[in-house]
């Protein structure tokens, strides 16, 4: 029912009117719509392991169509939003979803601009790892071809000041929206049961505020940060389980965080050049000892991570239709602690948070490559994403290589494997999410 | 009195004489003035045409204008057909004596990236143009030598063989010597020969059709554009569906802020 009355608004709207578009008040003899509506149609399927055995099955098939409309009103503002309509078949379980990924107004008064409703917020000049980039949420179980598909829209107010060369954004996010964490997967002992997230309300107090300088001198481009409130990326938390005399309950909980962000970008003869930092400071302050299994004793449990320093630097070339980003990914973690795993059940669940948080070494080196290849007049295209942990010796190799069949219609194969040793976050999620997969999609 | 007059006649035949013929570097310069113009706005629709004739369509609107008394040309470039690559958007500042600031937006990136100007070899999404088509040369880069004259779809030209300085050069913007003819009257150019890396000849670009956009300083722009790949067959034109002369653009479309403004 919410599809049809979804279609039926889409076809209404898609009478076209005339106004003036890019060109607003400037003379035209070429008007621009006052809206234009564009998106895409394309089934995908994704083949991988069944977990734990050697059977091939499928992971994900779905039909999809996306809208996408654009209101505008010239030099004043404008409107947008995209929404999903998916059917199919998703970890074994039937789908049929509608999803209004974005909806927003923009509204442009003298030299500020003002965005409020559904959005999505990508900070970070580096390439496809950023740290500073801390209030958009992500769906770490989306499986689509297209990478931006992980990236979750949540209700946000933001507003940018711009005088030459510096822009001042500041970013209100009312209403928590937490980072879809593939729970289900990770290692957890028998003895504990899943329970529903934990989210705060939205109480001022729990809002997330940020705020962004962004100049350019000369040639480089960058900004300074700083994001307060709860962090999309939740740990996980345990209880009680007042079910089961002996057993606990974990569920997924947000927490606080200062994030003090710093990016730059710039060239150098025939090289790009990227570097992104971001200082966590987590508010230890507000951890709390738990009662565990209904007794007299209580444990110290941390859900959230410890500070820490983490920093990206990243070169970038082209040589003809061939490209290629490097960048080196390192983290510290402060006040860090080895866990005596074999000590306490305890102690394994913190492994997990810092499994999650990525903290499970107090330095880690990582190495990330981005090649890309234009073939046969950019009808055919190759990507690759490579990453791997050098501490942690865990990896994702995302691989795709795209035929243009015609304008607009394209045929895509590709691969995503994820893997590393078993306590890692890439060796528990290897079964359920590498995958091959084969899209065809039409835009329009 | 005759006498007079004989010598002030003598003396205006020797200072017309005198006057130095035009060389091919002044031609250059006289070409790259006569595109330089305040401001433009424009729609251009491109067609790339495989070997077979099967034909891709990219449409795209772009907005130039002249900052530091024509020092410096900015353009916003922004793609809006076909659906898959809508929204894509260049900007660029040009500049005379230096290398390029360029930002590139792809809505999927959600941000705009500065990137590095010195790969204009590069085809231009997918087409036989190149990058170093969509800008004015620096003039530095190239040695020049009037080798001709003759006449282009009927206009008269003079015929500039246009050579890079070294290889680096020729690499960045991917040929080996370039055949250039610029019209007599309105230095505008109507034709070139693109050599390739190997001295062979590459492709043709023809010129069909050429406007005069400011009617008082006398400044024109190319309109409709053919380039003929000759060694594999493949063809793309480029054609103003609109253009039109506007000193008055306003100076916000040449920042990121708009350029990432979909």
């Amino acid at each position: 029912m919410i599809l049809r009355i979804g279609l039926v608004c889409v076809i209404l709207l898609s009478q076209v009117c005339w106004a003036q578009g890019f060109f607003d008040d400037e003379p035209s003899s070429a008007p621009s719509p006052a809206y234009d509506m564009n998106g895409f149609m394309r089934g995908v399927f994704f083949g991988g392991k069944v977990i734990g055995e050697n059977d091939a099955e499928l992971k994900s098939g779905y039909g999809e169509l996306g809208l996408k409309m654009r209101v505008r009103k010239g030099r004043i503002g404008d409107g947008f939003a995209e929404i999903r309509f998916r059917r199919g078949s998703e970890f074994g379980n039937n789908i049929s979803d509608v999803n209004i990924r974005e909806a927003y107004v923009d509204a442009y008064i003298g030299n500020i601009d003002l965005r409020i409703g559904q959005q999505i917020v990508q900070w970070g000049r580096a390439d496809g790892f950023n740290p500073t980039n801390n209030i958009t949420p992500q769906d770490m179980l989306a499986r689509s071809p297209d990478e931006d598909d992980r990236k979750l829209g949540n209700f946000l107010i933001r507003s940018s000041y711009y005088i030459n060369p510096f822009e001042f954004e500041f970013i209100w996010v009312p209403q928590y929206a937490p980072s879809v964490l593939p729970v289900e997967l990770f290692p957890f002992p028998s003895w504990v049961t899943l329970g529903p997230d934990e989210l705060p309300d939205a109480r001022l107090k729990n809002c997330l505020l940020a705020g962004k300088i962004g100049f350019r001198l000369g040639r480089v481009d960058g900004s300074l940060s700083y994001v307060k409130g709860y962090m999309p990326l939740p740990g996980i938390n345990i209880g009680p389980d007042k079910e089961k005399l002996l057993g606990v309950i974990v569920m997924p909980k947000p927490y606080k965080m200062q994030v003090f962000g710093f990016d730059f970008s710039t060239t150098l003869g025939s090289f790009g050049l990227r570097g992104e930092a971001a200082y966590r400071h987590a508010a230890k302050a507000d951890s709390v000892y738990i009662p565990f299994l209904k007794s007299e004793q209580f444990f110290l449990f941390d859900y959230m991570p410890n500070s820490d320093l983490q920093y990206v630097f990243g070169m970038d070339r082209s040589i003809g239709n061939f490209s290629l980003i490097v960048q080196y990914i390192g983290r510290y973690v402060f006040d860090f602690v080895e866990l005596e795993l074999t000590k306490t059940p305890i102690d394994q669940l913190g492994q997990t948070n810092r499994m999650i948080a990525s903290q499970q070494f107090e330095i880690s080196h990582s190495v990330f490559l981005r090649p890309a290849l234009a073939m046969f007049h950019e009808t055919v295209n190759w990507d690759m994403l490579a990453y791997y942990n050098i501490t942690s010796e865990e990896y994702l190799v995302r691989t795709s290589l795209g035929k243009q069949l015609y304008d607009a219609l394209v045929l895509k194969i590709g691969a995503e494997i994820y893997d590393g040793p078993d306590d890692t976050l890439f060796g528990s999620i290897h079964d359920a999410l590498s995958s091959g997969f084969i899209e065809l999609k039409l835009s329009f | 009195m005759k006498a007079v007059l004989a010598i002030i006649m003598i003396f205006i035949t020797a200072l017309v004489s005198a006057q130095p013929r035009m060389t091919a570097y002044k031609i250059i310069e006289k070409a790259e003035e006569a595109v330089r113009v305040s401001g433009v706005q424009g729609i251009a629709v491109m067609w790339i045409i495989d070997e077979k004739g099967r034909e891709r369509t990219r449409r795209l609107k772009q907005v130039t204008k002249l900052y530091d008394d024509g020092k410096t040309e900015k353009r916003l470039l922004r793609f809006i057909e076909p659906a898959d690559i809508k929204g894509t958007g260049l900007l660029t500042f040009d500049y005379q004596n230096a290398a390029d600031d360029i930002w590139l937006y792809m809505p999927a990136l959600r941000k705009s990236r500065r990137i590095v100007s010195s790969e204009k070899s590069k085809t231009f999404m997918g087409s036989e143009f190149t990058y170093a088509d969509m800008s004015p040369p620096s003039l530095s880069d190239f040695s020049y030598q009037l080798i001709g004259e003759e006449r282009v779809q009927g206009v008269p030209c003079y015929k500039i063989d246009i050579l890079p300085n070294d290889e680096d050069v020729a690499e960045e913007n991917g040929f080996s010597r370039r055949i250039a003819y610029f019209g007599m009257e309105d230095f505008v150019i109507r034709k070139a020969l693109y050599y390739d890396l190997n001295g062979e000849i590459e492709k043709e670009m023809l010129v069909h059709e050429v406007k005069e956009l400011d009617t008082e300083k006398h400044k024109f722009r190319a309109v409709h554009i053919e380039m003929i790949n000759v060694q594999n067959g493949r063809r793309s034109i480029m054609s103003n569906e609109m253009i039109e002369f506007n000193p008055d653009i306003p100076d916000e479309y040449f920042t990121t802020r708009f350029l990432e403004r979909e």
